[in-house]
C-alpha cells in the first residue's frame, strides 16, 4: 500500500474518497456535537460567551492586521507591480467562504478540513487566506469538503518577496518553506547577502511565474535573520500572520495560475 | 459474526474521538492518539492477532481520512498491536499497572516508529511537531484510558453466549 501511494498510482484516491464520503458526515455531526467539548477544554467558565466574544475579537484583529499590512504593500508598490510584473490582485479575485470544520488528524499533519469541496468550484492547488493572510493551499478536493495544507507544513514551499519599510522598491524574492507546526517558515534560497532585511519587514507571495498563488498575498513579517553557512545568502525566519489554531473561517480564492 | 460487528463498532468510535476530540483538543501542541491506543488494548484484551487486526484496519482507514502516507499508520499500529499482545501474553502475574505501562511504552515506540517511517517516505516528520512532547502526551493519555480501553476491546472480541430458550420445556 505504501509503495502504491508513494508512486500515485492504484486506487488511493478512490479509496479515500469513500472513506471520506462516509465519515466526513459523521465527523461533521460529531464535531458540532464536540465542540462545546473542545471549547469547555480551552475556557473553564463561560465558554460559549467567550467563544463567540474571542471570534469576534479575533476576526476584527485579524482584518485591521492584514489591511494595515496590504495598506502598507499596496501604497507604495501597487502601481508599479501592476505595471512591471502584470501581478494580479487579489480585491479583484473571486473567493468562496469556508467553515474549518476539522483540525488536524494526529501529531504529523499539517492540515485542516473545510465544509467546501468540488460543487463550489474549488480545485486542488487553490490559495485559502483569511483576513490576515495565506493560511494554504487545497491540498485534496473532495464532493463537499476539502483539505488544506497549511504553510507551515514542510512539504509546502512558496516564493515570497520581502518588503522593505519604507522603500518603494521590490523586496528580494525567495523561497519559504515550513518548518512544523507553532514555528516559524524559513525563506533559505534566493535573499543574497548584500539584500537589506530586517526583523519586522513584512513578507508577501511574489505571484511571479509558475507560483501557484496570486500575489501581494500577506504571509509573514521577518522575527529573525542570520547569514546562510556558506555566507553568500540569508536565511531568514518569518512568522505567520496568521493563527492556525485559532481558525473558524477561511476564505478560498478560487484562482488558477495561467498554465 | 456479532463479535466482527462489535470490533468494527469500537473501531469506528475509536475514529471517530480522534477525529472529532482527541484531534481537536491539543495539549501542548500535542493530540492524543485514540487509534493507536485501540490497537494496544485490542492486543491487551484479545492477543497479538486481534492487536495486529484492530491495528491494521483501524490504521488504514485513518490513513484515508487523513492525507499522510497511506499504509503508514497501518503498519505502525499493526506492529505495535501485535507486539503488545505478544509481550502480555507472557506476562505470568496479573496486575493493573501492567497494561498501564505497556500502554506507556507501547505509545513512545508507535509515535516513534511512525515519525521515523515518515522520515524515511520523505514526509519529514521529524520536523513536524516536537517529538518529545507528542510521545509523552500519547504516552500520557494511553495510559489513562487503557484501562477501559481494555474492557471496551474484551467486550468487542467476547462472542454472546447463545442461551437457546424452548418456550415448551420439551426437549
Amino acid at each position: 500500500m505504501l509503495t502504491i501511494d508513494f508512486r500515485n498510482t492504484g486506487p488511493v484516491d478512490s479509496a479515500r474518497g469513500v472513506v471520506a464520503g462516509v465519515f466526513n458526515p459523521v465527523r461533521s455531526s460529531a464535531s458540532w456535537v464536540f465542540r462545546p467539548v473542545g471549547n469547555l477544554w480551552n475556557s473553564a467558565f463561560h465558554y460559549q460567551k467567550l467563544e463567540n466574544q474571542n471570534q469576534k475579537l479575533q476576526r476584527e484583529v485579524d482584518r485591521l492586521r492584514g489591511q494595515s499590512v496590504q495598506n502598507e504593500v499596496d501604497q507604495r508598490q501597487l502601481q508599479q507591480f501592476l505595471k512591471l510584473a502584470r501581478i494580479p490582485y487579489l480585491h479583484g479575485l473571486p473567493t468562496t467562504v469556508a467553515q474549518v470544520t476539522s483540525g488536524p488528524l494526529t501529531n504529523f499533519q499539517d492540515t485542516i478540513e473545510i465544509d467546501k469541496g468540488a460543487g463550489d468550484g474549488i480545485k486542488a492547488g487553490m490559495a485559502v487566506v483569511t483576513d490576515a493572510g495565506l493560511v494554504g493551499r487545497i491540498a485534496d478536493v473532495h464532493g463537499g469538503t476539502s483539505t488544506v495544507q497549511l504553510i507551515t507544513d514542510p512539504e509546502l514551499s512558496l516564493f515570497v518577496r520581502i518588503q522593505q519599510r519604507g522603500s518603494t522598491e521590490m523586496g528580494p524574492l525567495g523561497q519559504a518553506h515550513g518548518m512544523g507546526p507553532n514555528r516559524p517558515l524559513r525563506v533559505d534560497d534566493g535573499i543574497l547577502i548584500n539584500r537589506r532585511v530586517k526583523a519586522g519587514d513584512p513578507v508577501i507571495t511574489s505571484g511571479i511565474g509558475t507560483s501557484t498563488y496570486p500575489g501581494q498575498i500577506p504571509v509573514a513579517k521577518v522575527v529573525r535573520v542570520k547569514p546562510s553557512a556558506d555566507r553568500t545568502q540569508q536565511v531568514v525566519d518569518i512568522q505567520p500572520y496568521v493563527q492556525f489554531d485559532r481558525l473558524s473561517y477561511v476564505k478560498v480564492i478560487l484562482w488558477e495560475p495561467t498554465p | 459474526m456479532v463479535k466482527y460487528a462489535r470490533v468494527s463498532l469500537v473501531c469506528f468510535i475509536a475514529l471517530v474521538v480522534q477525529a472529532c476530540i482527541a484531534g481537536q483538543i491539543p495539549v501542548a501542541g500535542a493530540r492524543a492518539d485514540v487509534v493507536l491506543l485501540a490497537a494496544i488494548a485490542a492486543g491487551l484484551a484479545a492477543g497479538p492477532e486481534a492487536g495486529a487486526g484492530v491495528g491494521f484496519g483501524a490504521g488504514l482507514v485513518l490513513d484515508l481520512m487523513a492525507s499522510g502516507p497511506v499504509g503508514l499508520s497501518s503498519l505502525v499500529y499493526t506492529v505495535i498491536g501485535y507486539t503488545v499482545g505478544l509481550l502480555n501474553a507472557g506476562v505470568l502475574r496479573s496486575s493493573k499497572l501492567i497494561p498501564v505501562a505497556s500502554a506507556a511504552a507501547a505509545s513512545v515506540a508507535g509515535v516513534l516508529f511512525y515519525a521515523l517511517g515518515g522520515e524515511l517516505l520523505g514526509q519529514q516528520s521529524l520536523q513536524k511537531g516536537n517529538l518529545g512532547i507528542v510521545m509523552l502526551v500519547v504516552a500520557a493519555v494511553n495510559a489513562v484510558l487503557v484501562l477501559p480501553a481494555t474492557r471496551m476491546m474484551r467486550w468487542a472480541f467476547t462472542e454472546p453466549r447463545r442461551d437457546y430458550i424452548n418456550p415448551r420445556g420439551i426437549w
